[in-house]
Protein backbone atom coordinates (compact mmCIF):
# COMPACT_ATOMS: atom_id res chain seq x y z
CA UNK A 1 0.00 0.00 0.00
CA UNK A 2 0.73 3.47 -0.53
CA UNK A 3 2.86 5.51 2.08
CA UNK A 4 -0.46 8.08 1.88
CA UNK A 5 -2.44 5.21 2.60
CA UNK A 6 -0.01 4.18 5.83
CA UNK A 7 -0.20 7.99 7.31
CA UNK A 8 -3.97 7.89 6.99
CA UNK A 9 -4.51 4.97 8.18
CA UNK A 10 -2.25 5.64 11.03
CA UNK A 11 -3.34 9.26 11.64
CA UNK A 12 -6.60 9.69 10.40
CA UNK A 13 -5.16 12.64 7.95
CA UNK A 14 -1.53 13.73 6.73
CA UNK A 15 1.14 16.75 6.67
CA UNK A 16 2.34 17.14 3.89
CA UNK A 17 -0.68 18.91 2.09
CA UNK A 18 -4.43 19.77 3.23
CA UNK A 19 -7.49 18.74 1.42
CA UNK A 20 -9.79 20.88 -0.14
CA UNK A 21 -13.31 19.52 -0.95
CA UNK A 22 -14.82 21.77 -3.39
CA UNK A 23 -18.42 20.03 -3.49
CA UNK A 24 -20.11 20.25 -0.13
CA UNK A 25 -23.41 21.47 1.72
CA UNK A 26 -24.53 22.31 5.58
CA UNK A 27 -28.13 22.19 6.92
CA UNK A 28 -30.73 19.97 7.26
CA UNK A 29 -32.11 17.69 3.97
CA UNK A 30 -36.05 17.03 3.99
CA UNK A 31 -34.26 13.56 2.24
CA UNK A 32 -32.24 12.26 4.92
CA UNK A 33 -31.20 12.19 8.35
CA UNK A 34 -27.75 14.33 8.37
CA UNK A 35 -27.00 14.66 11.82
CA UNK A 36 -23.51 16.41 11.57
CA UNK A 37 -24.65 18.81 9.30
CA UNK A 38 -24.14 22.36 11.20
CA UNK A 39 -21.23 24.19 10.91
CA UNK A 40 -19.54 24.10 14.02
CA UNK A 41 -19.40 20.10 13.94
CA UNK A 42 -18.56 20.53 9.95
CA UNK A 43 -15.83 22.08 10.97
CA UNK A 44 -14.79 19.83 14.13
CA UNK A 45 -15.06 16.65 11.52
CA UNK A 46 -12.82 18.58 8.64
CA UNK A 47 -10.19 18.55 10.98
CA UNK A 48 -10.17 14.84 12.16
CA UNK A 49 -9.74 13.86 8.06
CA UNK A 50 -6.79 16.82 7.33
CA UNK A 51 -9.81 19.02 5.40
CA UNK A 52 -8.62 22.40 5.14
CA UNK A 53 -11.15 24.28 3.54
CA UNK A 54 -14.45 23.26 1.83
CA UNK A 55 -16.78 24.77 -0.40
CA UNK A 56 -20.64 24.44 -0.15
CA UNK A 57 -24.08 25.64 -0.62
CA UNK A 58 -26.45 25.51 1.75
CA UNK A 59 -29.10 23.59 1.78
CA UNK A 60 -31.62 25.96 2.60
CA UNK A 61 -30.50 28.22 0.25
CA UNK A 62 -31.03 25.73 -2.61
CA UNK A 63 -34.41 24.41 -1.07
CA UNK A 64 -35.66 27.84 0.21
CA UNK A 65 -36.24 30.81 -2.22
CA UNK A 66 -36.97 32.29 1.22
CA UNK A 67 -33.84 32.01 2.61
CA UNK A 68 -31.70 32.44 -0.69
CA UNK A 69 -27.97 32.86 -0.56
CA UNK A 70 -28.04 35.34 2.87
CA UNK A 71 -26.95 31.98 5.11
CA UNK A 72 -24.09 30.55 3.21
CA UNK A 73 -22.84 34.39 3.21
CA UNK A 74 -23.25 34.38 6.67
CA UNK A 75 -21.80 31.22 7.58
CA UNK A 76 -18.74 31.07 5.41
CA UNK A 77 -17.54 34.98 7.20
CA UNK A 78 -18.35 33.24 10.34
CA UNK A 79 -15.45 30.42 9.51
CA UNK A 80 -13.20 32.24 6.49
CA UNK A 81 -10.70 29.59 6.94
CA UNK A 82 -12.67 26.95 6.68
CA UNK A 83 -15.48 27.61 4.16
CA UNK A 84 -15.75 29.14 1.20
CA UNK A 85 -19.38 29.14 -0.48
CA UNK A 86 -21.10 28.74 -4.35
CA UNK A 87 -23.91 31.47 -4.65
CA UNK A 88 -26.88 29.34 -5.12
CA UNK A 89 -29.32 29.96 -8.22
CA UNK A 90 -32.53 28.54 -8.10
CA UNK A 91 -33.89 29.82 -11.88
CA UNK A 92 -37.75 30.06 -10.77
CA UNK A 93 -37.29 33.09 -8.92
CA UNK A 94 -35.36 35.33 -11.79
CA UNK A 95 -35.67 38.63 -9.88
CA UNK A 96 -33.14 36.66 -6.85
CA UNK A 97 -30.89 35.50 -9.65
CA UNK A 98 -31.04 39.03 -11.27
CA UNK A 99 -29.76 40.42 -7.73
CA UNK A 100 -27.59 37.44 -6.69
CA UNK A 101 -25.84 38.35 -10.04
CA UNK A 102 -26.08 41.93 -9.58
CA UNK A 103 -24.63 41.49 -5.65
CA UNK A 104 -21.58 39.06 -6.48
CA UNK A 105 -18.98 41.08 -6.35
CA UNK A 106 -19.90 42.21 -3.24
CA UNK A 107 -19.21 38.90 -1.48
CA UNK A 108 -15.78 37.92 -3.16
CA UNK A 109 -14.83 36.82 0.12
CA UNK A 110 -17.36 34.33 0.09
CA UNK A 111 -17.77 33.44 -3.18
CA UNK A 112 -16.19 31.20 -5.33
CA UNK A 113 -18.65 31.00 -8.63
CA UNK A 114 -22.29 29.55 -8.40
CA UNK A 115 -24.28 26.17 -7.83
CA UNK A 116 -26.67 24.70 -10.03
CA UNK A 117 -29.36 22.12 -9.19
CA UNK A 118 -31.06 22.04 -12.23
CA UNK A 119 -32.79 18.15 -11.74
CA UNK A 120 -34.09 19.68 -8.60
CA UNK A 121 -35.29 22.91 -9.73
CA UNK A 122 -36.21 21.26 -12.76
CA UNK A 123 -34.71 23.41 -15.16
CA UNK A 124 -32.07 22.07 -17.88
CA UNK A 125 -29.25 23.77 -17.84
CA UNK A 126 -29.19 25.31 -21.73
CA UNK A 127 -32.35 27.22 -20.31
CA UNK A 128 -32.59 30.64 -21.22
CA UNK A 129 -33.53 31.25 -17.55
CA UNK A 130 -29.43 30.25 -16.84
CA UNK A 131 -27.95 32.73 -19.26
CA UNK A 132 -27.25 35.75 -17.14
CA UNK A 133 -25.62 33.16 -14.88
CA UNK A 134 -23.32 31.72 -17.12
CA UNK A 135 -22.79 34.84 -19.39
CA UNK A 136 -21.47 36.58 -15.75
CA UNK A 137 -19.45 33.24 -15.05
CA UNK A 138 -17.76 33.33 -18.51
CA UNK A 139 -16.50 36.96 -18.42
CA UNK A 140 -15.40 36.68 -14.92
CA UNK A 141 -14.04 32.97 -15.39
CA UNK A 142 -15.89 31.52 -12.38
CA UNK A 143 -16.30 28.10 -11.25
CA UNK A 144 -20.08 26.81 -11.81
CA UNK A 145 -20.47 23.84 -9.96
CA UNK A 146 -23.32 21.87 -11.43
CA UNK A 147 -25.35 18.90 -10.52
CA UNK A 148 -25.09 16.68 -13.46
CA UNK A 149 -26.16 13.03 -13.52
CA UNK A 150 -26.27 10.69 -16.91
CA UNK A 151 -29.53 10.61 -18.83
CA UNK A 152 -31.11 13.39 -16.94
CA UNK A 153 -33.07 15.68 -19.47
CA UNK A 154 -32.31 18.42 -17.02
CA UNK A 155 -28.20 17.84 -16.28
CA UNK A 156 -27.39 15.10 -18.81
CA UNK A 157 -24.56 14.99 -21.22
CA UNK A 158 -26.02 16.86 -23.85
CA UNK A 159 -27.80 19.60 -21.46
CA UNK A 160 -23.48 20.05 -20.22
CA UNK A 161 -22.52 19.99 -24.02
CA UNK A 162 -24.46 22.60 -24.72
CA UNK A 163 -23.06 25.00 -21.85
CA UNK A 164 -19.67 23.98 -22.79
CA UNK A 165 -19.90 24.97 -26.70
CA UNK A 166 -21.27 28.17 -25.67
CA UNK A 167 -19.24 29.12 -22.56
CA UNK A 168 -15.28 28.56 -23.50
CA UNK A 169 -14.07 30.98 -20.03
CA UNK A 170 -16.24 29.55 -17.22
CA UNK A 171 -14.91 26.65 -15.45
CA UNK A 172 -17.57 24.17 -15.07
CA UNK A 173 -17.31 21.38 -12.70
CA UNK A 174 -19.41 18.22 -13.44
CA UNK A 175 -21.13 17.12 -9.89
CA UNK A 176 -21.11 13.83 -9.75
CA UNK A 177 -19.29 13.49 -13.31
CA UNK A 178 -22.55 12.85 -15.16
CA UNK A 179 -23.23 9.97 -12.85
CA UNK A 180 -24.05 6.57 -14.36
CA UNK A 181 -22.96 7.84 -17.94
CA UNK A 182 -19.62 8.04 -17.22
CA UNK A 183 -18.45 7.27 -20.90
CA UNK A 184 -20.14 10.97 -21.70
CA UNK A 185 -17.85 12.56 -18.64
CA UNK A 186 -14.62 11.34 -19.81
CA UNK A 187 -15.71 12.49 -23.08
CA UNK A 188 -16.78 15.81 -22.27
CA UNK A 189 -13.81 16.15 -20.02
CA UNK A 190 -11.24 16.01 -23.69
CA UNK A 191 -13.77 17.24 -25.62
CA UNK A 192 -13.32 20.96 -23.22
CA UNK A 193 -10.46 21.94 -21.43
CA UNK A 194 -12.88 23.75 -18.82
CA UNK A 195 -14.56 20.85 -17.99
CA UNK A 196 -13.81 19.25 -14.69
CA UNK A 197 -15.17 16.34 -13.26
CA UNK A 198 -16.25 16.22 -10.21
CA UNK A 199 -15.86 12.59 -7.83
CA UNK A 200 -18.89 13.29 -5.63
CA UNK A 201 -20.75 10.14 -5.87
CA UNK A 202 -18.03 8.53 -8.06
CA UNK A 203 -15.72 7.23 -5.37
CA UNK A 204 -18.27 4.38 -4.10
CA UNK A 205 -18.03 2.63 -7.04
CA UNK A 206 -14.85 0.77 -8.09
CA UNK A 207 -13.52 1.37 -11.53
CA UNK A 208 -14.26 4.53 -12.43
CA UNK A 209 -11.98 6.85 -11.01
CA UNK A 210 -9.54 4.46 -12.90
CA UNK A 211 -11.04 4.91 -16.06
CA UNK A 212 -10.78 8.89 -15.26
CA UNK A 213 -7.18 8.55 -14.85
CA UNK A 214 -6.74 6.59 -17.67
CA UNK A 215 -8.39 9.14 -20.03
CA UNK A 216 -8.32 12.47 -18.75
CA UNK A 217 -6.06 15.26 -17.56
CA UNK A 218 -4.77 15.02 -14.30
CA UNK A 219 -5.55 18.59 -13.88
CA UNK A 220 -9.19 18.18 -14.09
CA UNK A 221 -10.50 16.16 -11.41
CA UNK A 222 -11.30 17.42 -8.53
CA UNK A 223 -12.19 15.99 -4.96
CA UNK A 224 -16.06 16.33 -3.49
CA UNK A 225 -18.13 14.53 -1.31
CA UNK A 226 -21.40 16.42 -0.76
CA UNK A 227 -20.22 16.47 2.97
CA UNK A 228 -22.32 16.18 5.76
CA UNK A 229 -23.72 13.64 3.57
CA UNK A 230 -20.84 11.54 3.08
CA UNK A 231 -17.34 10.82 5.39
CA UNK A 232 -14.30 12.55 4.46
CA UNK A 233 -12.32 8.90 5.22
CA UNK A 234 -14.73 6.99 3.32
CA UNK A 235 -14.02 9.03 0.29
CA UNK A 236 -10.17 8.75 1.20
CA UNK A 237 -10.11 5.67 1.63
CA UNK A 238 -11.93 4.61 -1.82
CA UNK A 239 -9.45 7.44 -3.41
CA UNK A 240 -6.19 5.72 -1.80
CA UNK A 241 -7.77 2.14 -2.55
CA UNK A 242 -8.29 2.74 -6.08
CA UNK A 243 -4.28 2.17 -6.48
CA UNK A 244 -3.75 5.54 -8.12
CA UNK A 245 0.24 7.02 -7.42
CA UNK A 246 0.01 9.39 -4.43
CA UNK A 247 1.37 12.24 -6.41
CA UNK A 248 -1.78 11.84 -8.59
CA UNK A 249 -3.90 11.86 -5.19
CA UNK A 250 -2.12 15.36 -4.17
CA UNK A 251 -3.53 16.62 -7.36
CA UNK A 252 -6.93 15.43 -6.99
CA UNK A 253 -6.98 16.23 -2.98
CA UNK A 254 -5.56 19.38 -3.05
CA UNK A 255 -3.41 20.91 -5.69
CA UNK A 256 -6.17 20.87 -8.80
CA UNK A 257 -8.33 22.78 -6.64
CA UNK A 258 -5.97 24.85 -5.00
CA UNK A 259 -5.45 26.60 -8.40
CA UNK A 260 -8.81 26.94 -9.18
CA UNK A 261 -9.16 28.76 -5.97
CA UNK A 262 -6.49 31.32 -6.24
CA UNK B 1 -1.74 -3.09 16.97
CA UNK B 2 -3.34 -3.09 13.91
CA UNK B 3 -7.27 -3.74 14.12
CA UNK B 4 -8.22 -6.80 11.98
CA UNK B 5 -11.42 -7.19 10.09
CA UNK B 6 -13.80 -10.17 9.70
CA UNK B 7 -15.55 -8.39 6.35
CA UNK B 8 -19.35 -10.09 6.55
CA UNK B 9 -20.39 -8.60 2.63
CA UNK B 10 -18.17 -9.67 -0.11
CA UNK B 11 -18.78 -11.41 -3.59
CA UNK B 12 -16.34 -13.58 -5.64
CA UNK B 13 -16.86 -14.40 -9.36
CA UNK B 14 -16.43 -12.91 -12.91
CA UNK B 15 -19.51 -10.63 -13.22
CA UNK B 16 -21.74 -10.48 -16.81
CA UNK B 17 -21.90 -7.03 -17.49
CA UNK B 18 -18.42 -6.46 -16.09
CA UNK B 19 -17.61 -2.89 -17.76
CA UNK B 20 -14.71 -1.83 -15.56
CA UNK B 21 -12.79 -5.12 -14.65
CA UNK B 22 -13.80 -4.92 -11.15
CA UNK B 23 -14.49 -9.19 -10.54
CA UNK B 24 -12.21 -10.87 -8.07
CA UNK B 25 -11.42 -14.63 -7.96
CA UNK B 26 -11.07 -16.12 -4.58
CA UNK B 27 -7.74 -15.97 -4.71
CA UNK B 28 -7.60 -12.16 -5.53
CA UNK B 29 -9.40 -11.82 -2.73
CA UNK B 30 -7.07 -13.79 0.05
CA UNK B 31 -4.19 -11.54 -1.52
CA UNK B 32 -6.29 -8.71 -1.08
CA UNK B 33 -7.46 -9.72 2.73
CA UNK B 34 -3.79 -10.11 3.78
CA UNK B 35 -2.86 -6.65 2.46
CA UNK B 36 -5.46 -4.56 4.47
CA UNK B 37 -4.98 -6.96 7.94
CA UNK B 38 -8.65 -8.72 6.97
CA UNK B 39 -8.28 -11.76 8.34
CA UNK B 40 -11.62 -13.83 7.40
CA UNK B 41 -14.44 -12.93 5.11
CA UNK B 42 -17.75 -14.41 3.83
CA UNK B 43 -18.34 -14.37 0.58
CA UNK B 44 -20.66 -15.64 -2.14
CA UNK B 45 -20.51 -16.43 -5.52
CA UNK B 46 -22.00 -13.77 -8.41
CA UNK B 47 -23.07 -16.92 -10.06
CA UNK B 48 -25.51 -17.41 -7.04
CA UNK B 49 -27.53 -14.84 -8.39
CA UNK B 50 -26.92 -14.31 -12.13
CA UNK B 51 -26.35 -17.90 -13.34
CA UNK B 52 -28.66 -20.23 -10.62
CA UNK B 53 -28.37 -21.20 -6.85
CA UNK B 54 -27.55 -24.68 -7.22
CA UNK B 55 -24.99 -23.69 -10.05
CA UNK B 56 -23.48 -21.24 -7.66
CA UNK B 57 -23.57 -22.84 -4.00
CA UNK B 58 -21.60 -25.58 -5.68
CA UNK B 59 -19.06 -23.36 -6.42
CA UNK B 60 -19.22 -21.09 -4.02
CA UNK B 61 -18.38 -24.39 -1.31
CA UNK B 62 -15.71 -26.11 -3.80
CA UNK B 63 -14.07 -22.49 -3.75
CA UNK B 64 -13.91 -22.01 0.41
CA UNK B 65 -13.38 -25.14 0.84
CA UNK B 66 -9.33 -24.78 0.78
CA UNK B 67 -9.21 -20.87 1.86
CA UNK B 68 -9.07 -21.30 5.52
CA UNK B 69 -10.34 -17.45 5.65
CA UNK B 70 -13.16 -17.72 3.92
CA UNK B 71 -16.83 -18.47 4.67
CA UNK B 72 -19.75 -18.60 2.51
CA UNK B 73 -23.34 -18.28 2.71
CA UNK B 74 -25.98 -20.02 0.41
CA UNK B 75 -28.77 -18.70 -1.38
CA UNK B 76 -31.88 -20.68 -2.18
CA UNK B 77 -35.16 -21.13 -4.43
CA UNK B 78 -38.57 -21.91 -3.34
CA UNK B 79 -38.17 -25.38 -1.98
CA UNK B 80 -41.66 -26.31 -3.12
CA UNK B 81 -39.97 -26.19 -7.11
CA UNK B 82 -37.32 -29.03 -5.63
CA UNK B 83 -34.81 -26.90 -8.05
CA UNK B 84 -32.57 -26.94 -4.92
CA UNK B 85 -32.28 -29.73 -2.24
CA UNK B 86 -33.39 -29.32 1.22
CA UNK B 87 -30.57 -27.90 3.32
CA UNK B 88 -28.79 -30.50 5.62
CA UNK B 89 -27.63 -28.37 8.60
CA UNK B 90 -25.39 -30.79 10.17
CA UNK B 91 -23.47 -30.89 6.69
CA UNK B 92 -23.10 -26.63 6.37
CA UNK B 93 -20.69 -26.45 9.29
CA UNK B 94 -18.03 -28.82 8.00
CA UNK B 95 -18.91 -26.67 4.36
CA UNK B 96 -18.33 -23.29 6.44
CA UNK B 97 -21.74 -21.66 5.46
CA UNK B 98 -22.86 -19.30 8.17
CA UNK B 99 -25.66 -18.29 6.57
CA UNK B 100 -28.13 -17.85 3.81
CA UNK B 101 -29.09 -14.97 1.06
CA UNK B 102 -32.44 -14.67 -0.96
CA UNK B 103 -32.74 -12.74 -4.52
CA UNK B 104 -36.18 -12.94 -5.01
CA UNK B 105 -36.16 -10.00 -7.65
CA UNK B 106 -34.02 -11.39 -9.64
CA UNK B 107 -35.19 -15.37 -9.65
CA UNK B 108 -38.66 -14.07 -9.41
CA UNK B 109 -40.39 -15.32 -6.51
CA UNK B 110 -41.61 -13.92 -3.21
CA UNK B 111 -39.99 -14.09 -0.19
CA UNK B 112 -42.42 -14.07 2.36
CA UNK B 113 -44.73 -16.45 5.17
CA UNK B 114 -45.97 -18.11 2.27
CA UNK B 115 -43.14 -19.19 0.06
CA UNK B 116 -40.41 -19.65 2.92
CA UNK B 117 -42.53 -19.99 6.29
CA UNK B 118 -41.11 -23.00 7.50
CA UNK B 119 -37.44 -22.21 5.90
CA UNK B 120 -37.28 -19.26 7.93
CA UNK B 121 -38.94 -20.17 10.88
CA UNK B 122 -36.32 -22.98 11.37
CA UNK B 123 -33.25 -20.29 10.73
CA UNK B 124 -34.76 -18.06 13.32
CA UNK B 125 -35.04 -21.30 15.86
CA UNK B 126 -31.24 -22.22 14.62
CA UNK B 127 -29.88 -18.67 14.93
CA UNK B 128 -28.91 -18.84 11.04
CA UNK B 129 -28.30 -15.32 9.81
CA UNK B 130 -29.91 -14.29 6.63
CA UNK B 131 -28.28 -11.34 4.60
CA UNK B 132 -30.01 -8.83 3.24
CA UNK B 133 -29.16 -7.02 0.27
CA UNK B 134 -30.82 -3.39 0.16
CA UNK B 135 -29.08 -1.72 -2.90
CA UNK B 136 -28.79 -4.70 -5.91
CA UNK B 137 -32.46 -4.45 -6.68
CA UNK B 138 -32.15 -7.88 -6.88
CA UNK B 139 -32.56 -8.61 -3.32
CA UNK B 140 -35.49 -7.00 -1.13
CA UNK B 141 -36.22 -3.47 -0.59
CA UNK B 142 -37.42 -2.26 3.28
CA UNK B 143 -40.53 -2.75 3.23
CA UNK B 144 -40.02 -6.28 2.66
CA UNK B 145 -37.40 -6.26 5.75
CA UNK B 146 -40.53 -5.16 7.52
CA UNK B 147 -42.82 -7.66 6.61
CA UNK B 148 -39.91 -10.69 7.22
CA UNK B 149 -39.13 -9.21 10.45
CA UNK B 150 -42.84 -8.79 11.58
CA UNK B 151 -43.47 -12.19 10.39
CA UNK B 152 -40.22 -13.78 11.90
CA UNK B 153 -39.00 -11.16 14.79
CA UNK B 154 -36.23 -13.70 15.99
CA UNK B 155 -34.66 -13.59 13.04
CA UNK B 156 -31.13 -13.20 12.92
CA UNK B 157 -30.52 -10.87 10.16
CA UNK B 158 -27.58 -8.72 8.46
CA UNK B 159 -28.77 -5.93 6.53
CA UNK B 160 -26.43 -5.41 3.83
CA UNK B 161 -25.32 -2.18 1.29
CA UNK B 162 -28.42 -0.58 3.27
CA UNK B 163 -28.61 2.37 0.65
CA UNK B 164 -26.59 5.53 -0.81
CA UNK B 165 -28.78 7.90 1.22
CA UNK B 166 -28.42 7.76 4.46
CA UNK B 167 -30.96 5.21 5.60
CA UNK B 168 -31.25 5.69 9.34
CA UNK B 169 -34.54 6.62 9.02
CA UNK B 170 -35.41 2.79 7.88
CA UNK B 171 -32.89 1.13 10.09
CA UNK B 172 -33.44 2.37 13.43
CA UNK B 173 -36.93 1.61 13.79
CA UNK B 174 -35.87 -2.07 12.90
CA UNK B 175 -32.96 -1.73 15.47
CA UNK B 176 -35.30 -0.42 17.86
CA UNK B 177 -37.59 -3.16 17.33
CA UNK B 178 -35.64 -6.58 16.35
CA UNK B 179 -32.56 -7.27 18.88
CA UNK B 180 -30.93 -9.79 16.34
CA UNK B 181 -31.15 -7.10 13.75
CA UNK B 182 -27.52 -6.26 12.02
CA UNK B 183 -26.19 -3.72 9.73
CA UNK B 184 -22.90 -4.09 7.52
CA UNK B 185 -20.99 -0.94 8.23
CA UNK B 186 -20.18 -0.57 3.91
CA UNK B 187 -22.31 2.35 3.31
CA UNK B 188 -23.23 3.12 7.19
CA UNK B 189 -19.29 4.24 6.84
CA UNK B 190 -20.35 6.34 3.83
CA UNK B 191 -22.67 8.49 5.68
CA UNK B 192 -21.03 11.57 7.83
CA UNK B 193 -21.74 10.51 11.46
CA UNK B 194 -24.04 7.34 10.20
CA UNK B 195 -21.68 4.92 12.31
CA UNK B 196 -20.94 7.19 15.25
CA UNK B 197 -24.53 8.05 15.92
CA UNK B 198 -25.92 4.47 14.90
CA UNK B 199 -23.33 3.11 17.88
CA UNK B 200 -24.43 6.11 19.89
CA UNK B 201 -28.28 4.81 19.96
CA UNK B 202 -27.83 1.52 19.76
CA UNK B 203 -24.34 0.32 21.41
CA UNK B 204 -21.59 -1.02 19.38
CA UNK B 205 -23.32 -4.61 19.09
CA UNK B 206 -25.52 -4.08 16.12
CA UNK B 207 -22.98 -3.22 13.03
CA UNK B 208 -20.54 -5.93 11.80
CA UNK B 209 -17.94 -4.71 9.59
CA UNK B 210 -18.71 -4.95 5.68
CA UNK B 211 -17.06 -3.81 2.69
CA UNK B 212 -19.04 -4.29 -0.20
CA UNK B 213 -15.78 -4.95 -2.33
CA UNK B 214 -15.18 -6.00 -5.16
CA UNK B 215 -18.32 -3.26 -6.17
CA UNK B 216 -16.81 -0.29 -3.58
CA UNK B 217 -13.62 -0.61 -1.69
CA UNK B 218 -12.07 -2.32 1.31
CA UNK B 219 -10.32 0.68 2.12
CA UNK B 220 -13.17 3.33 2.24
CA UNK B 221 -14.47 1.21 5.07
CA UNK B 222 -11.43 0.36 7.11
CA UNK B 223 -9.94 3.76 7.40
CA UNK B 224 -13.69 5.23 8.24
CA UNK B 225 -14.42 3.04 11.05
CA UNK B 226 -10.59 2.87 12.14
CA UNK B 227 -10.80 7.06 12.59
CA UNK B 228 -14.52 7.39 13.82
CA UNK B 229 -15.10 8.71 17.08
CA UNK B 230 -16.27 5.40 18.63
CA UNK B 231 -14.53 3.99 21.87
CA UNK B 232 -11.65 1.31 20.63
CA UNK B 233 -13.74 -1.70 22.42
CA UNK B 234 -16.69 -0.87 19.91
CA UNK B 235 -14.41 -0.56 16.70
CA UNK B 236 -13.08 -4.06 17.62
CA UNK B 237 -17.02 -5.40 18.25
CA UNK B 238 -17.66 -3.72 14.90
CA UNK B 239 -14.51 -4.99 12.88
CA UNK B 240 -14.77 -8.58 13.96
CA UNK B 241 -16.09 -9.80 17.21
CA UNK B 242 -19.85 -9.17 16.46
CA UNK B 243 -20.17 -11.45 13.72
CA UNK B 244 -17.76 -13.75 15.33
CA UNK B 245 -20.40 -14.20 18.26
CA UNK B 246 -23.47 -14.40 15.48
CA UNK B 247 -21.48 -17.62 13.96
CA UNK B 248 -20.89 -19.09 17.42
CA UNK B 249 -24.40 -19.05 18.02
CA UNK B 250 -25.71 -21.24 15.01
CA UNK B 251 -27.20 -23.93 16.34
CA UNK B 252 -26.09 -26.54 13.21
CA UNK B 253 -27.20 -29.59 14.79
Amino acid sequence: MSELWEEFLENGKIERFPIIDMHCHMGLFYGSHMPYSDPNTMAKRMERAGVKLIVFCHHHMLFSPEIGNKINVEIARRYPDRFRAYCGINPNYPKMVENDIKTFNNFKDVYVGFKLLPDYHRVPLSDKRYEDVFEFANENSLIVLTHTWGGSIYSGAEEVEEVLKRYKSLILLLGHSLHGDWESAVKLAKRYNNAYLDLCAVLDERGVIERFIKEVDLDRIVFGTDFPWFNHHYYIGALLGSGISDSICEKILYLNAKKLLT
Amino acid sequence: MRLEFFDVNVWIGNLMGDKYGISITSEDLVRKMASLNIKRAIVYHIYQRDIHPDVGNKILIDEISNKPSLYGILTVLPFQIREIKDIDFGELKHQKIVGFTFFPRRHNYLLNKITFGDFLSELEYRRFPVFFDLLSGFSVNYQDVYDILNDFPKLVCILCNIGIWNSNRYTWPILDKFPNVYIDSSLLSLYEGGLEETVKRFGGRRIVFGSGYPERYIEASILQLVHSEISEKDKERIAYSNIENIIEEIKYE
